[in-house]
């Protein structure tokens, strides 16, 4: 057994059926914006990168938007550029084609400027939509689901309700032969000896333990001092006291897999399992990582309360306690902090996978419904 | 008696507080352990539920937190003021 999604050309299956508008350069934003004014169905998206960045950040972002492009959930795709920039809409449209899906570009200085484009991009916008709403969903295997794991605005109890809870669903999606992706490098910082001895072989141990060393030094020269705080002062008034006890904490949601990759900021995973993203543990960087990366669902555990979502996957909010819950429940799907008052961590699991299921077959959690269409590509040097 | 702590793991020294703990209160739900706070333990907050020399490891998860930067006495708030992140 499944779930019904929409088989995409390339065998993968894709939750949502999105058309997607997206800029190939800031300096597009304005055109996107408009399309999405004119054809509200679509998702359109906007990005501050693009251009004018080093060799590093042109990698990554080309990378994440292409990755973006490539997701399941999306249907088809509409890319707008300038024309002068760095990464050109059809370089981008070209690196996408072997998805077989339908891509398109526009680029605002050959179709003579902002209404133009605009005009022409609404009518391509309004066929892509055409021809999404013709497919139906069909039945998928687990196997085809790749579950991103965020944690957010997180407290003591993230890691004593939300996170161990979402591990049970992280464990369960890896038995069905699906794929999970634990993020945030930042909050792996201290557990890397746990973490590579639980790797499926000593190479993948090396790597993760050489990646979170790396990062590790990586925040101390940047932080000096405050390197143990890198936890917000939110964390720190919640009752964490560092960023091992927090990462352990946050470690815990993926579960008791082993390890089967390591990969970079929006990659795609090659194996299955347990994967682990290099991202920041600023969540919007991190999401967007894990969304290029071609996670189709998102399960994201929060104490102080995050409202965050994503524009082309559902994004399943884990509330780690009650209080917050009540406060804040037009933004949370789920109580953990039912935990503490009686239930079984096991029912608690069991609940947490059949509304996975039902997500991916199109019921809508709260940050889908509130349109928390939040994205932010990650870079790491400066802007030129 | 209510509840008003989680051990994480059954090796850990410190338990987390679920609701504001006075000092004098019994910690309820560590499991048979007899300790009382001595301090006021703000909700979410860590206490120690053994002893904790200087320099000994402060375990949560049944893993190493951090480590007590002074003599750490059951029923002590265990947060950023006595305990550090690495080894001296």
């Amino acid at each position: 057994m499944g779930f019904m999604g929409y088989k995409r050309p390339d065998g993968k299956c894709g939750v949502r059926n999105h058309v997607m508008v997206l800029s190939s350069v800031s300096c597009a934003n304005g055109v996107v914006n408009a399309i999405g004014r004119e054809v509200p169905e679509v998702k359109a998206i906007t990005h501050p990168e693009g251009c004018g960045r080093g060799i590093a950040d042109v990698e990554m972002t080309s990378r994440t938007v292409a990755g973006l492009c490539k997701n399941p959930n999306v249907a088809a795709v509409l890319i707008i550029g300038l024309g002068c920039e760095f990464m050109k809409a059809p370089q981008v449209a070209d690196q996408i084609e072997g998805s077989g899906k339908p891509v398109e570009s526009l680029v605002i200085q050959e179709q003579g400027g902002t209404k133009k484009t605009t005009a022409k991009g609404a009518e391509i916008a309004r066929s892509m939509m055409a021809e999404a709403d013709s497919l139906e969903r069909e039945e998928c295997g687990w196997d085809k689901l790749v579950l991103g794991l965020e944690c957010g605005g997180s407290d003591a109890l993230s890691g004593v309700t939300a996170n161990p809870l979402v591990g049970v669903a992280a464990d369960w999606l890896v038995e069905q032969g699906g794929t999970v992706i634990l993020s945030e490098t930042t909050e792996m910082i201290g557990t890397e000896d746990i973490l590579s001895r639980r790797a499926a072989s000593s190479g993948i141990g090396e790597k993760v333990y050489g990646l979170i060393k790396d990062h590790r030094k990586f925040v101390k020269d940047a932080l000096g001092p405050f390197a143990s705080m890198v936890i917000s002062p939110g964390n720190v008034e919640g009752g964490l006291s560092n960023i091992t006890e927090k990462s352990l904490g946050c470690i815990i949601k993926g579960g008791t897999s082993p390890v089967t990759e390591v990969i970079d900021y929006g990659a795609e995973p090659s194996a299955r399992g347990l994967v682990i993203m290099d991202t920041p543990g600023s969540d919007v960087f991190s999401l967007t990582g894990m969304a290029a990366g071609g996670a189709q669902i998102m399960i994201f555990t929060t104490g102080r309360g995050s409202p965050v979502g994503f524009p082309i996957v559902p994004v399943v909010k884990v509330a780690s306690n009650s209080e917050m819950f009540r406060m804040m429940e037009d933004d949370m799907d789920v109580n953990a902090g039912r935990l503490l008052e009686g239930l079984s961590i096991r029912d608690a699991g069991d609940d947490l996978v059949a509304l996975l299921k039902r997500v991916a077959e199109g019921e809508q959690p709260k940050a889908e419904i509130n349109r928390q269409d939040c994205l932010s590509i990650h870079t790491v040097g400066p802007a030129f | 008696m209510e509840t008003n702590a989680v051990l994480v793991d059954p090796k850990d020294n410190v338990a987390v507080a679920i609701k504001e703990i006075k000092a004098g209160e019994a910690i309820v739900g560590i499991g048979g352990v007899e300790v009382r706070a001595n301090e006021d333990i703000m909700r979410n907050h860590k206490v120690a539920i053994a002893e904790v020399a200087e320099n000994a490891p402060v375990r949560k998860y049944g893993e190493t937190i951090g480590y007590a930067s002074k003599l750490v006495r059951p029923g002590d708030w265990v947060h950023a003021h006595n305990m550090k992140w690495e080894e001296d």
